[in-house]
């Protein structure tokens, strides 16, 4: 009897609000999956630690906000990046305050995509959508 | 034999002449010229068809690229250890990106991976690509990349420039030219080739290194250079390549000539993308090959010539020294001959007598030019004969000390009259001296007779006329010196006495007491311009100059004189009359004091115009005044604002410091403070005994004889005082001159105070704008935090419980979330509006104006279908300005027309003129328009007309569109009357 796993989803914010409410709208308009949530650069970069110990805890998405208490977060991309277990980790920032310069730089870094924090209903499923399109690429 | 022959060979060779060794030289020569010109010919023949090779292959394949619109790798390349780059612009990037924030479809690709990824499926042989934008910056990347070419992707986010991996054969990456719209214009290629690019990476010899390097392109299907040659570029670097650097020196300066290239092209077709190939040529080691040869054959050629050349110096020596020797032989026995008979023909046509007498004065010798001078016809008569015996009377006691001075290895000179003899009597002037031998012994006496028969005769006869001049002296007013210069014996006449006071008695015989009279200041000058007459040949002197009577006081006088001179022109004497210029001096005086006092305001003028702080404008003034008009003390005071207090702000002369008793001055105190009460000036030339000058003793001590103290008056405000004393008594039209300088310092600290107070004003608005604008941002971007909370959760609320909630509580949520949003719309536009002024952060380009029309209008689609709006637009230029700015400009204008329209459907023209310096855009629209009495105030922040309920808007649209405009140096404005339209119209400058 096989289990159906569920896809992992790692966020990275500090912001509470953010974390819950990407969760409820994942959970609206996404497909079933597993979140797992850290509140600074430094607590997401010891879970990432962890998971790279444990190669089957290894998540499908990592979401990434770029202002966060403790290490940035183009450092925790940076980190992300220099693990080859973790090379085909697609890794989305997202980020409340949009600039050309920082969605080059998370590029230039390796980020597969760079989204804005969406407002109001429309926006959240477009970026739901954007998402799930990634992971399940 | 043998022996014998090849010495005498040998010494044959070592005397052998210059042309006969040159005769080796040329078959040397010639042979060494032939083997290098053939071997360098080898190597160009040879480097002429690989170039040739490399061209034909640059031109097949950016021929087939023009076909395909796709750049094809062909094997040869593929063989040689080559990279190709692609170095993406910024703008398409930037393009790129900018699109896909606002959602909008991305003209060029989906993503710049994908992008990448068509690119690698339409070429097998490409392993990885990386697309990198103009900053170096890797944007994207796919495929597999070598570590090594990754760190070197990374290098170029530091270095900036573009990179160069040796041995990275596994690399391959291509790009394709399009235009902002995405059509395929062709390829482009650089073409890099470096000769010993082997010996450059893999020894630290690189020697010979030459750099080629030539950017091809395809630019609307045509295959063409760019740049021919990169070593004919402008590049100091390329010319710096030497074997002195190290291979790493090298490589860092090819790269930055390839970054000057690119940044060259990229000027010229900004929206291209670059394909950029570095080659390493394979056929280098056959050609290090042959370049080895011919320095081999070449040493050999060398070595040769200097063995042959190293025999011929070192036997050369031995000859040449043989020959210099019977040389200076001979030159030195004729030297002797010529200088015995030049002697002699010297003696013979000089005039003097020239005689040689033992050391018992009996003559030796006699010159023959002195025969004929002393008139002596038999030589043998004085010869012998004892010298002494030619003089008589005093004469002979004075050439018997002669004699003995000569003894004594000194000169003897005396003058002698001689009427002995056959001929003339002459006067002489004799000089013996002693002639020394070997041992430093008067052995002979030489005494040599001068004729100065002339002379003397023209002497008595100037004698003889000095009683005349006496007589005529005597007779006239003028004061007349007479001044014998050999003995420095001076006579006046009795005008002296009577012009000047001078009893006779207390007359000076020498020129000393003249010199004595005349004012030490005048002295050098006139004693320098008397000896320059002197020296020369002309005999006319005058000069000007203070002369001292027996009061003490000096008067100016004018002084002419005339030089006698003997036959040989030797000033003898000086006779000059000397004139009162009192009168005359007075008004020179004047005349330059006027001119002194006029330049004296220029200069006071040019120091108060000086931006420098007050009080060292001031001190500057003082200075000046000081300086240029023989002021002992000059000091400014200027008036403490509330405290009526004086305060010393410049001081020069005496004292320049500021504290001390005088630096604060109460008004009414003192001459300073009552000057200031009183508002006027007081003015002496008697400091001593002047009741307002206290300190009298330091007046006394100071030798201070006047005083001049003004008011500094600007309008009617007293500003402060100006106080100057002086040790001479000051003139009234130095007064006068004084007063208006006063008046100018007054205004200048006026001026000065206002320039100041406008300055610091302008600096406090500068910080407060800075503030605000860094107020607004911060602001703005943390004020949309929580509001994007708040939308999102009521969003959230809406649509978890919608059927939990009644109508009432669906409209209240409706409002929340209606209120959340304008509120984010009015931050967004705060943002916008905040940033607009930043002119570092808003590049200027060349834009077609027509073509951001054409976006905005699209942009603005569904709100002008939905009002069945009509645009109509006329051909628009390109202008200079920035791109987003022009944008909101017309996103904004013709927004509010479609806004503001009336009952019938909207009709907008959009127009421009040429206004000479500028572009007049116009946005003209049939809508409700705007009340004449409000066209400024709509341009201001927040500035609404209409109520919400009415016209929606966050009333910030057309105050960003002012602040846009006139950050470029623009201006904008609305021609309108209500219900008749409005017509918008901006500047562009060009």
């Amino acid at each position: 009897m096989n289990a159906v796993v569920l896809p992992t989803i790692l966020h990275i914010d500090d912001n509470d609000a953010d974390l819950e409410f990407t969760q409820e709208a994942w959970s609206e308009y996404g497909s079933p999956a597993t979140f797992l949530v850290a509140r600074d650069g430094e607590a997401g970069i010891s879970r990432i630690k962890n998971m790279l110990a444990h190669p089957e805890e290894v998540p499908d998405l990592i979401l990434l906000d770029l202002s966060l208490p403790k290490v940035s977060g183009h450092d925790v991309l940076t980190y992300i990046r220099h693990q080859p277990a973790l090379a085909k980790v697609p890794v989305v920032i997202l980020t409340g305050t949009p600039t050309l310069e920082e969605r080059a730089r998370s590029l230039a870094l390796g980020a597969t995509d760079h989204i804005t924090k969406p407002t109001g209903m429309a926006e959240t499923v477009a970026m739901i959508m954007r998402l799930k399109s990634i992971l399940l690429h | 034999m043998t022996s014998h022959s090849s010495l005498r060979d040998s010494l044959r060779f070592g005397q052998m002449t210059r042309s006969e060794s040159v005769a080796v030289w040329p078959i040397l020569l010639v042979a060494t010229i032939g083997f290098l010109t053939l071997g360098s010919l080898l190597t160009l023949v040879v480097r002429d068809t690989i170039d040739r090779q490399t061209d034909h292959w640059i031109e097949t394949s950016l021929r087939a690229a023009a076909t395909t619109g796709r750049l094809s790798i062909e094997s040869k390349f593929r063989e040689a250890h080559a990279i190709v780059a692609m170095i993406a612009t910024r703008l398409v990037i930037a393009d790129y990106l900018e699109r896909s924030e606002h959602g909008q479809p991305v003209a060029a690709g989906i993503t710049p991976q994908q992008d990448l990824a068509a690119a690698m499926h339409s070429l097998q042989s490409i392993v990885g690509i990386s697309l990198l934008d103009n900053q170096g910056v890797v944007v994207a990347t796919v495929g597999d990349i070598p570590p090594q070419a990754r760190d070197a992707f990374q290098g170029t986010l530091r270095d900036t420039i573009p990179i160069l991996v040796n041995n990275s054969s596994a690399i391959k990456v291509m790009a394709e030219i399009t235009d902002p719209q995405g059509a395929v214009l062709g390829s482009e290629l650089l073409y890099y080739r470096m000769d010993n690019l082997n010996a450059l990476y893999h020894s630290d010899l690189g020697f010979g290194t030459s750099i080629s390097c030539r950017v091809a392109g395809v630019i609307d299907g045509q295959p063409r250079w760019l740049i021919p040659d990169l070593g004919a570029l402008p590049s100091e670097d390329a010319a710096q390549i030497s074997p002195l650097l190290t291979p790493s020196e090298h490589r860092e300066l090819i790269l930055r000539d390839v970054h000057g290239a690119i940044t060259g092209i990229r000027q010229g077709f900004p929206h291209s993308t670059m394909v950029m190939a570095l080659d390493l040529d394979p056929t280098l080691m056959m050609r290090t090959r042959i370049y080895e040869t011919n320095v081999l054959t070449g040493i050999l050629i060398l070595l040769t010539t200097v063995g042959a050349l190293g025999l011929t110096m070192l036997l050369r020596p031995f000859a040449q020294r043989m020959v210099r020797q019977r040389q200076q032989l001979a030159q030195t026995v004729d030297e002797l001959r010529r200088s015995e008979e030049f002697n002699r023909r010297i003696t013979a046509n000089i005039p003097d007598r020239i005689e040689v007498l033992d050391r018992e004065g009996r003559v030796v010798s006699m010159s023959e030019g002195g025969t004929a001078a002393g008139e002596v016809s038999d030589l043998a008569v004085r010869t012998g004969a004892r010298w002494l015996s030619f003089w008589s009377g005093d004469d002979r006691d004075r050439a018997r000390l002669a004699l003995d001075e000569a003894r004594r290895k000194n000169l003897g000179r005396f003058q002698g009259f001689c009427d002995r003899g056959s001929g003339t009597s002459k006067w002489w002037d004799v000089a013996v001296a002693p002639i020394l031998g070997p041992s430093g012994a008067v052995e002979e006496l030489l005494a040599v007779s001068r004729d100065i028969t002339e002379e003397k005769l023209a002497e008595q006869k100037l004698r003889e006329t000095e009683l005349r001049y006496q007589m005529v002296a005597s007779a006239t007013n003028d004061v007349i010196w007479d001044w014998m210069i050999d003995t420095d014996q001076v006579w006046w006449n009795e005008a002296i006495t009577s012009q000047f006071g001078y009893a006779p008695e207390a007359i000076g015989p020498t020129a000393a007491w003249w010199a004595e009279q005349v004012h030490p200041e005048d002295l050098k000058r006139v004693r320098s311009g008397i000896q320059e007459v002197i020296a020369s040949t002309s005999s006319a002197w005058r000069a000007e100059y203070r002369f001292r009577r027996s009061d003490g006081t000096y008067i100016y006088v004018l002084d002419r004189g005339h030089v006698l001179r003997d036959a040989q022109g030797r000033a003898m004497r000086m006779i000059g009359a000397l004139f009162d210029l009192s009168d005359r001096r007075r008004a020179i005086d004047l005349e330059a004091r006027r001119a002194l006092h006029s330049q004296l305001r220029a200069d006071i003028s040019a120091a108060l115009v000086m931006a420098v702080a007050q009080p060292v404008m001031l001190q500057s003034c003082v200075e000046t005044l000081v300086r240029n008009l023989d002021v002992a003390l000059a000091r400014i005071w200027i008036l403490e604002p509330g405290s009526g207090t004086l305060v010393l702000q410049a001081s020069a002369g005496l004292y320049s410091h500021l504290d001390g008793a005088h630096g604060r001055i109460p008004v009414g105190s003192f001459k300073i403070g009552a000057i200031a009460q009183e508002r006027t000036p007081h003015l002496t030339n008697q400091v001593l005994g002047d009741p307002r000058v206290p300190d009298q003793e330091w007046a006394r001590r100071e030798h201070l004889v006047a005083f001049a103290g003004y008011p500094l008056i600007a309008g009617d405000t007293l500003i402060g005082v100006i106080g100057m004393f002086s040790r001479n008594p000051i003139e009234s039209d130095t007064f006068d001159s004084l007063s208006a300088i006063a008046d100018l310092i007054a205004q200048g600290v006026r001026r000065k105070t206002l320039e100041t107070r406008l300055a610091s004003q302008a600096t406090v608005m500068q910080r407060t704008n800075t503030e605000l604008e860094q107020f607004t941002y911060v602001a703005s971007h943390d004020l949309q935090e929580p509001l994007r909370t708040i939308a999102n959760y009521l969003a959230l609320l809406e649509r978890r419980y919608h059927d939990t909630f009644d109508d009432k509580a669906k409209r209240y949520i409706d409002h929340s979330i209606e209120a959340a949003k304008r509120l984010q719309a009015l931050i967004k536009d705060l943002l916008a509006f905040s940033r607009a002024g930043h002119r570092e952060s808003s590049p200027l380009e060349e834009i077609p104006s027509h073509d951001v029309l054409t976006e905005v209008l699209a942009s603005l689609a569904s709100a002008l279908s939905e009002a069945k709006a009509e645009v109509l637009a006329e051909d628009l230029p390109v202008v200079r300005y920035n791109r987003v700015h022009l944008m909101q400009l017309f996103q904004n204008l013709i927004g509010n027309a479609i806004k503001y329209r009336g009952t019938t459907p909207p009709r907008i023209a959009v127009s421009c003129r040429d206004a000479g310096e500028a572009w007049e855009f116009s946005i003209r629209d049939n809508g409700i328009g705007v009340d004449p009495a409000y066209a400024e105030r709509i341009f201001e922040v927040f500035q609404r007309l209409h109520g919400r309920d009415q016209y929606q808007g966050t009333g910030i649209g057309l105050a960003l569109c002012k602040k846009i405009a006139d950050s470029h140096g623009g201006r904008i404005w609305v021609e309108s009357a209500l219900e008749a339209g409005a017509i918008f119209r901006f500047t562009i400058p060009k």
